[in-house]
């Protein structure tokens, strides 16, 4: 045989093998991320998401058991499917829309708005007990399902602004949403 | 002994003012009767009407001539209830702290049918504290005098407008006005809706009433 | 204990404290002995009553109760300077402002009579005290004591109204508050009277016999044990109705009365203090011992100071316990 058409044939079989290694190691790489579970390590969504780290308490939130540090994911759900996720981000636990988290950088809009109150508050109440919260202040008790826990608190910033409120600012609250909610005529005695 | 006419005359006449003066005292002529309602169903416990009483009347810490009293939680979380309770003066008809005055500073105001103190008559005694039912009097620590809620007389009364803790309620829980006007909006509250008041019995007359909240379920 | 004694004398109902039961007790002290003393010199005392050291009991224990239990009453006030004006505003529907204008004039009469018994050793020492600086004054007063003294019977009987109106006084002052069940009692007056007497006997027999030396054998000593008898039956008897009373009542007077002698550290006060020491055992030692020891100074020392802690434990009790219920 010729020897150029020999080292060519040569040369075109791993050109060939390479790009079918990387298509293989591609494939396997999002054959592991389609595999049901964790696709994207919560690590990883500050790559999207990069503007909304976790500066408050929840920053350095341990679970008990494993000391492993709370991630994203624990409140806001795992990605399954990137796709979707890409596209509406419907799988997420989406809380107050309005607070200190921007949109992704993939600038696609949250056309969904914010979870049910339901939902959100399940969220929490993984690692809150109610009676807990109740017996820290009993505007949690009061409040129940009638009120997300995100109207009020606000977990990216540093300070959650109603830990620490005086007397006077709690008030102050109070005040503000239900004066509001007696001029929308939703209270007992508008 | 035989009477004279014009001693007869003389006589009855006495008797006749005497027995007239008990009964010119107790009527109220013109007088207002201002009574107030808490409405237990649309209080929501945020005690604004507490601060704004301790501001507007400039009441000293220590002391309070206004306290919601929140019950322990009906229910377990998330369907959980409160019922508040105002504890305040309650401006009796028949007033046991004005009975018991020694120096008569404890004074049941007839045009508005208000009980308020003076504080310069009042020596210290502690008698009224002591003798009313509904526990709402307390020694002032800044005038010495005993003192308790006097529904804004000097204040917001005194400038037109309403009592601080019916400014202040962010849910219209409180109804203040003239019990003798049978329009004005306390009256046809009272007269609508089912309202209790406490201690009744001991017949006092309070003007505080009470529309009384469901316990349990929804508040709405 | 600490605990205890700090919960029984300090709890959020709580008005009136501590100086008040002590202004209740002396002045149940003051007008009780003024009714002894007057009793002993119309029916007992023969000859000149100023000689009998019990009358001279009275006359330290009527005005020093009177004086020390009003100083009591100034100081207890928030505003103790301005007292003066409860003497010049008066309200007739208040049982302390009654019991004011009483307070005064019981002083004022219990000072002349107390003048009047005492004329002749005045007399004397306005004659012949100080080196007879003071004898410009014994005329004047000489003629006002014999202007008086044909007055003498009505001052008396207006002095002993006064005395019992006192006496029942400091229980209408308590049993007119609605706000205390236990106090709210119509029968208050009367156990405060009864009360008021029998410290008033028992002041007077023991500063009488101790004080002034009286035999505890002399007329006027067995009239008084003969008199503290039946007080003390019938302060029993009273205490009884009391009781019966609220516990009939049923609602909160019934609450109140079960609570107040069958809990805490006011229920051992009641039992040991007021029925056991102040009227049980005075009664027993007066029924069971033998006549001819009942006239000892010793006798008579054990059983006053009996009776008077019992009084004193009955105001205590009924101030505090009273207050610890509420409507």
């Amino acid at each position: 045989m010729n020897k150029r058409i020999y080292f060519s044939s040569i040369a075109f079989l791993a050109t060939v093998l390479r790009i079918a290694l990387a298509v293989l190691a591609l494939s396997w790489v999002s054959s592991q991320a389609a595999a049901a579970g964790q696709t994207i390590d919560p690590e990883n969504c500050i790559g999207c998401h990069e503007e909304t780290p976790v500066l408050g308490v929840h920053s350095g939130a341990l679970f008990g058991a494993t000391n492993r540090v709370a991630t994203c994911a624990d409140c806001h759900g795992w990605v399954t499917d990137l796709g979707q996720h890409e596209t509406d981000g419907a799988d997420m636990v989406r809380f107050d829309s309005a607070a200190a988290v921007l949109e992704p950088r993939t600038l696609t809009p949250l056309s969904l708005g914010v979870s049910t109150i339901a939902t959100q508050n399940q969220t929490c109440l993984q690692c809150h007990s109610g009676k807990t919260l109740g017996a820290l202040h009993w505007t949690h008790d009061a409040h129940g399902f009638e009120l997300a826990c995100s109207t009020c608190h606000q977990l990216h910033p540093k300070n959650d602004p109603v830990r620490g409120l005086s007397n006077a600012s709690t008030i102050k609250l109070c005040v503000d949403c239900h004066s509001a909610q007696t001029r929308n005529g939703e209270g007992v005695r508008p | 002994m035989s009477v004279t006419r014009r001693d007869f005359l003389i006589a009855s006449t006495c008797v006749a003012t005497a027995g007239a003066f008990p009964v010119v005292h107790s009527m109220e002529v013109d007088g207002k009767r201002y009574t107030m309602v808490h409405d237990e169903k649309a209080c929501i416990g945020c005690t604004a009407c507490m601060d704004a009483c301790r501001e507007v009347n400039a009441v000293p810490e220590g002391v309070s001539r206004l306290n919601i009293i929140r019950s322990e939680p009906i229910g377990t979380y998330p369907d959980v209830t409160f019922q508040f309770f105002r504890q305040s003066c309650q401006h009796c008809d028949v007033p046991p702290c004005v009975a018991v005055c020694p120096s008569g500073a404890s004074f049941r105001d007839p045009d508005t049918g208000i009980v308020d103190v003076d504080p310069d008559k009042c020596v210290g005694c502690q008698y009224c504290i002591a003798a009313c039912p509904y526990q709402v009097r307390y020694i002032d620590p800044v005038t010495q005098a005993a003192d308790k809620c006097d529904f804004c007389r000097k204040t917001n009364l005194a400038q037109g407008k309403l009592p601080a803790c019916v400014e202040s309620c962010p849910t219209n829980a409180l109804i203040f006005g003239d019990l003798n006007d049978p329009d004005s909006e306390v009256s046809q509250v009272i007269a609508t809706s089912k309202t209790y008041r406490t201690k009744v019995e001991l017949g006092t007359d309070p003007h505080l009433y009470r529309i009384a909240a469901p316990t349990g379920g929804n508040r709405s | 204990m600490n605990d205890i004694l700090n919960g029984a004398f300090h709890f959020e109902s709580l008005v009136w404290h501590g100086p008040i039961a002590a202004y209740l007790f002396l002045l149940g002290l003051s007008a009780g002995a003024t009714l002894i003393g007057l009793l002993l010199k119309r029916r007992v005392i023969q000859g000149p009553a100023w000689k009998n050291g019990f009358i001279k009991a009275v006359a330290v224990i009527a005005p020093i109760g009177i004086v020390v239990s009003l100083l009591i009453l100034i100081l207890h006030l928030t505003k103790p300077l301005a007292f003066w004006k409860l003497m010049i505003y008066y309200n007739v529907t208040s049982v302390m402002s009654v019991g004011v204008m009483m307070f005064q004039l019981y002083t004022a009469v219990l000072f002349v009579w107390l003048a009047l018994v005492f004329a002749d050793p005045i007399n004397q020492f306005l004659d012949l005290g100080l080196q007879g600086r003071l004898r410009w004054l014994a005329r004047p007063i000489d003629r006002c004591v014999s202007f008086l003294s044909r007055f003498e019977l009505s001052i008396e009987w207006v002095l002993a109204l006064l005395a019992a109106a006192l006496g029942a006084y400091t229980g209408f002052l308590l049993s007119v508050l609605k706000t205390y069940p236990l106090l709210n009692n119509p029968w208050l007056p009367l156990l405060f009277f009864f009360s008021g007497l029998s410290s008033g006997v028992a002041g007077t027999l023991l500063l009488g016999v101790v004080g002034f030396k009286e035999s505890g054998d002399s007329p006027s000593a067995h009239w008084a044990h003969a008199f503290e008898k039946p007080i003390i039956f019938g302060e029993l008897v009273v205490l009884g109705i009391f009781f019966g009373w609220l516990f009939l009542s049923g609602g909160r007077a019934e609450v109140a009365a079960l609570a107040a002698i069958t809990s805490g550290f006011w229920a051992v006060v009641f039992w040991v203090g007021v029925v056991f020491v102040g009227l049980l055992l005075p009664l027993a030692l007066q029924t069971i011992l033998p006549a001819k020891w009942q006239h000892s100074v010793t006798f008579i020392v054990v059983l006053t100071s009996s009776s008077l802690l019992g009084v004193v434990s009955l105001r205590y009790f009924i101030l505090y316990a009273g207050q610890m219920t509420v409507y």
